[in-house]
C-alpha cells in the first residue's frame, strides 16, 4: 500500500487526540485528589490533556505544510510517499500473532518449526523441503540453546 | 583519589572472573554484529539479548549489555566505511569521508583509525566517568522529590530540544510513553489503573515486550521491505596498518572528539548522534584544507568516530549517579538494573559497589576486546552481511518471542510485543522517533511519584519546583534548551546561506 506522508501524519495526529481523549475519560473515573493531595487519576488526566493538545498540534503542522506557497514540485518532493503493509510485513505480523495465540496450545517446537518454515518459503523463496529442514533445524537448535543451555522454561509440545 | 583506585581494583577483580569476561566478550561480539547489520542498532541488539541476561548475576548481565552498547558503536563504522550504509545512526557522519577513503583504496587506514579513535574515546570517557560519577552521586544524596522531579522533567525537555524530529512529534512520543507508563498499579496508592481487571496488566505493560516491539520487531518489519547491496572488498591485515602521516593527522581530531563526545554524552537526547556531527564540523573548521572534507579526509573519520564512542562512557554518568537514562540504550540498561534489583542513582555506589565498579572496569576491558576483535576479524564480520535477510529475519523473530516469553511466561506479552512492533513500524514510516517514548516509559513512574510527593510536601504550592536545588536544575536545563534552539536556528540560517552540497549526507 502506498500513501502520501501528509494524510498519514494527519491520521496519526488524530489517533493521538483520540488516545488522549479516551485515556483522559478513563483517568477521570479514578480519584483525582486535590493539588495538595493528588490522587491516582491526577497524573494520567493531565498527561491525556497534553497528549490531545499535542496530537492537534501534529495535525495542524501536517495540514499547514499543505497550504504552503512552495512550488508544486518542491511540495511533492517534501511530501514523499510511504509504502507500507508489504507481503513481508503482513506475513511477519501474522507469524507473530500465530505464535502468540498458539504457543501455549501447540508448544514451542511446532510453533517455531511452522513459523520458520513458512518465513523461509515466503521471503527466501526456498523450496519446501529446504524450508522445512530449516524450520526443524531452528526448532531443535533453539531447544538446545534456550531450554538446555540457558534453562528457559518453554511449553514444549502440543497439549 | 586513592580510594577510587582501590575501588576500581576491586571492580577489575569482579570484571575479570571467567564468567564476567565471557559475558563481556559475548556482549562485544553481539554488539559488533548488530552494529554491522544495517537496521539493527544497539537498541535492538540490547533488547533482543536483555531477557537472556535474567539468568545471570547482576554484574555479568550489565557487563554483557554495556558490551553490546559500545560494541554496536564499533560495528556501525565498518559498514559506513565499506558500504556507505550506516550500521547505526551515530555512524552516519563516518560515511562521508570514510567511504570516500574506501573508494580511493584507503579502507584499511579508515577502519584502523576509526577503531583506534573509538578505543581512545571509549577509554578516556570511562576515565571521565570515574572522575565525575562519585562526586555527582555525593551531591545528589541530599536531593528531595521536587529537585528529582525537575531533573526528570528537564531530561525529557532537553530530549525534545535536541531532537532532530519536529517538536510536536517528539512531544507526542514522550507523552505517549508517559501514558503507557501509567498502566498497572499506582506506586503510591496501590490502585489499579488502565488494567481493566486484567491481571496480566496489573504490573503494567511489560517493558521488555515494549522495547523489543518498538525497536527489534519494527526494525525487522522495516528491513523486510528493503533490498540489500553488494558486498565490498575487504582490506588485508597489512592494509589496515595506518601510516605515520595518518596517525599524526588523526591525533588532534581524536583528542578533540574525546572531549566533545564526553560532554555531549551527558546531555539527554540523541547526544551520540549530535556529538559526531559537532566533531565533524569542528574538524572542518579547524582544518587548513577544509576542501578535503567530503573527499576522503581522515580527520573526518577520526573525530566523529572518537566522539561517537566517547559518549558511551559519559552517557553512564547520569544513569549511574541520577538514575536518568540520557539515551535510549541506557534506558535498556536501567531496566536491566531494576530487574536485577539494582537501583541506579546516588546510592548505587554505596549499595552495589561491586556492580558499579565492576561495570566501569569492564568498560576498560570491553573497549580493548573490541580493538583486538575488530581489526583482525574485519573480513569475518563483513561476511555476516552475506547472510540473506530471509534467513536472518525468522531467527530474529524466534529470539524475540522466546526472549519476551521467558520474562513473564505469558503469551500475552508476545501480543504486546507485536502491537508495539506494528506501532513502531507505522510511526517510524512517518518520521516519528520512537526512542523518546521508551525514555518516557522508563522514567514515567518516578516522575509521577516525585510530582505527587512534592505537591503533598508543599501543600499544593507549585513554587516548590522553583526553589533551591530544583530551581538551579530548571535554570541549567533552560540554558541547554535555549542554547540548542539557538544552535538549530543558526545552523538553519547558515544552511540557507551556503550553496547546496553535492553529498546528500551533507545537505
Amino acid at each position: 500500500m502506498e500513501m502520501s506522508k501528509r494524510p498519514g501524519e494527519i491520521a496519526i495526529g488524530v489517533g493521538l487526540v483520540a488516545i488522549g481523549v479516551i485515556w483522559g475519560c478513563v483517568a477521570l473515573t479514578y480519584d483525582l485528589g486535590s493539588l495538595s493531595q493528588p490522587g491516582p487519576g491526577f497524573f494520567p488526566a493531565g498527561l491525556s490533556f497534553f497528549l490531545a493538545c499535542t496530537g492537534a498540534w501534529v495535525v495542524a503542522n501536517a495540514a499547514a505544510q499543505k497550504t504552503s506557497d512552495r512550488p508544486a514540485e518542491a511540495d511533492r518532493e517534501q511530501d514523499g510517499r510511504v509504502t507500507f503493509g508489504s507481503a513481508g510485513f503482513v506475513s511477519a505480523v501474522a507469524s507473530l500473532v500465530f505464535i502468540a495465540v498458539f504457543l501455549e496450545y501447540l508448544g514451542f517446537m511446532i510453533v517455531t518449526g511452522v513459523t520458520v518454515t513458512i518465513m523461509l518459503r515466503q521471503f527466501g523463496g526456498y523450496r519446501w523441503p529446504v524450508a522445512l529442514a530449516g524450520g526443524v533445524a531452528t526448532a531443535v537448535i533453539s531447544y538446545f540453546f534456550f531450554v538446555t543451555a540457558l534453562g528457559v522454561r518453554l511449553p514444549m509440545f502440543a497439549g | 583519589m586513592m580510594q577510587y583506585v582501590e575501588l576500581l581494583g576491586a571492580g577489575f577483580a569482579t570484571a575479570i572472573t571467567p564468567g564476567n569476561l565471557l559475558c563481556g566478550f559475548v556482549g562485544c561480539l553481539w554488539g559488533t554484529i548488530v552494529g554491522i547489520l544495517p537496521g539493527l542498532g544497539p537498541l535492538a541488539g540490547m533488547s533482543l539479548l536483555l531477557p537472556l541476561t535474567f539468568a545471570l548475576e547482576p554484574s555479568g548481565a550489565l557487563i554483557m549489555l554495556s558490551g553490546i552498547f559500545y560494541g554496536a558503536m564499533y560495528g556501525g563504522s565498518l559498514t559506513s566505511i565499506l558500504l556507505r550504509i550506516p550500521g547505526e545512526a551515530a555512524s552516519v557522519i563516518t560515511c562521508i569521508d570514510g567511504h570516500e577513503m574506501a573508494r580511493q583504496g584507503r579502507a584499511g587506514p579508515a577502519l584502523s583509525i576509526s577503531a583506534i579513535g573509538s578505543w581512545v574515546g571509549g577509554m578516556l570517557s570511562v576515565v571521565g566517568l570515574m572522575l565525575f560519577a562519585p562526586p555527582l552521586s555525593q551531591a545528589m544524596l541530599g536531593v528531595g522529590p521536587p529537585a528529582e522531579f525537575v531533573l526528570l522533567l528537564a531530561a525529557l525537555l532537553v530530549t525534545v530540544a535536541v531532537s532532530n524530529n519536529a517538536l510536536p512529534k517528539t512531544f507526542s512520543m514522550i507523552l505517549l510513553g508517559l501514558l503507557f507508563g501509567t498502566v498497572g498499579a499506582d506506586s503510591l496508592s496501590g490502585d489499579q489503573r488502565f488494567s481493566f481487571g486484567d491481571v496480566r496488566l496489573a504490573d503494567g505493560l511489560n517493558f521488555v515486550a515494549m522495547a523489543l516491539g518498538l525497536f527489534g520487531i519494527s526494525e525487522l518489519l522495516l528491513n523486510l521491505e528493503e533490498s540489500r547491496s553488494e558486498l565490498p572488498r575487504c582490506p588485508t591485515l597489512r592494509e589496515l596498518v595506518p601510516s605515520k602521516a595518518d596517525l599524526a593527522a588523526s591525533a588532534g581530531p581524536v583528542a578533540r572528539g574525546s572531549v566533545i563526545g564526553f560532554f555531549f554524552g551527558m546531555v539527554p537526547g540523541l547526544s551520540h548522534i549530535t556529538s559526531t556531527l559537532v566533531s565533524y564540523v569542528v574538524e572542518r573548521k579547524l582544518s587548513r584544507t577544509p576542501e578535503r572534507f567530503g573527499h576522503g579526509a581522515i580527520e573526518g573519520v577520526a573525530g566523529p568516530e572518537t566522539a561517537n564512542n566517547a559518549t558511551t562512557g559519559s552517557a553512564m554518568v547520569p544513569l549511574l549517579t541520577l538514575g536518568i537514562p540520557a539515551i535510549p540504550s541506557t534506558a535498556i540498561l536501567l531496566s536491566a538494573m531494576m530487574i536485577h534489583g539494582v537501583q541506579p542513582g546516588p546510592l548505587m555506589m554505596i549499595e552495589h559497589p561491586d556492580v558499579f565498579w565492576g561495570l566501569i572496569a569492564s568498560m576498560f576491558i570491553g573497549n580493548t576486546i573490541l580493538l583486538v576483535l575488530n581489526l583482525p576479524l574485519v573480513g569475518l564480520f563483513v561476511n555476516i552481511l552475506k547472510i540473506p535477510y530471509p534467513i536472518l529475519a525468522p531467527l530474529i523473530l524466534v529470539i524475540s518471542f522466546i526472549g519476551v516469553y521467558s520474562v513473564s511466561y505469558s503469551s500475552f506479552d508476545i501480543g504486546v510485543m507485536t502491537a508495539f512492533g506494528v506501532l513502531g513500524y507505522v510511526l517510524r514510516k512517518f518520521d516519528f522517533d520512537v526512542a523518546p517514548m521508551l525514555l518516557a516509559v522508563v522514567i514515567g513512574e518516578r516522575m509521577e511519584r516525585t510530582l505527587r510527593q512534592s505537591l503533598t510536601i508543599s501543600n499544593g504550592d507549585w513554587e516548590v519546583f522553583f526553589r533551591g536545588v530544583a530551581g538551579w536544575i530548571l535554570l541549567a536545563a533552560s540554558f541547554i534548551i535555549l542554547g540548542s534552539i539557538a544552535w538549530s536556528w543558526i545552523s538553519a540560517w547558515r544552511g540557507r546561506q551556503r550553496p547546496p552540497s553535492a553529498d546528500p549526507l551533507l545537505r
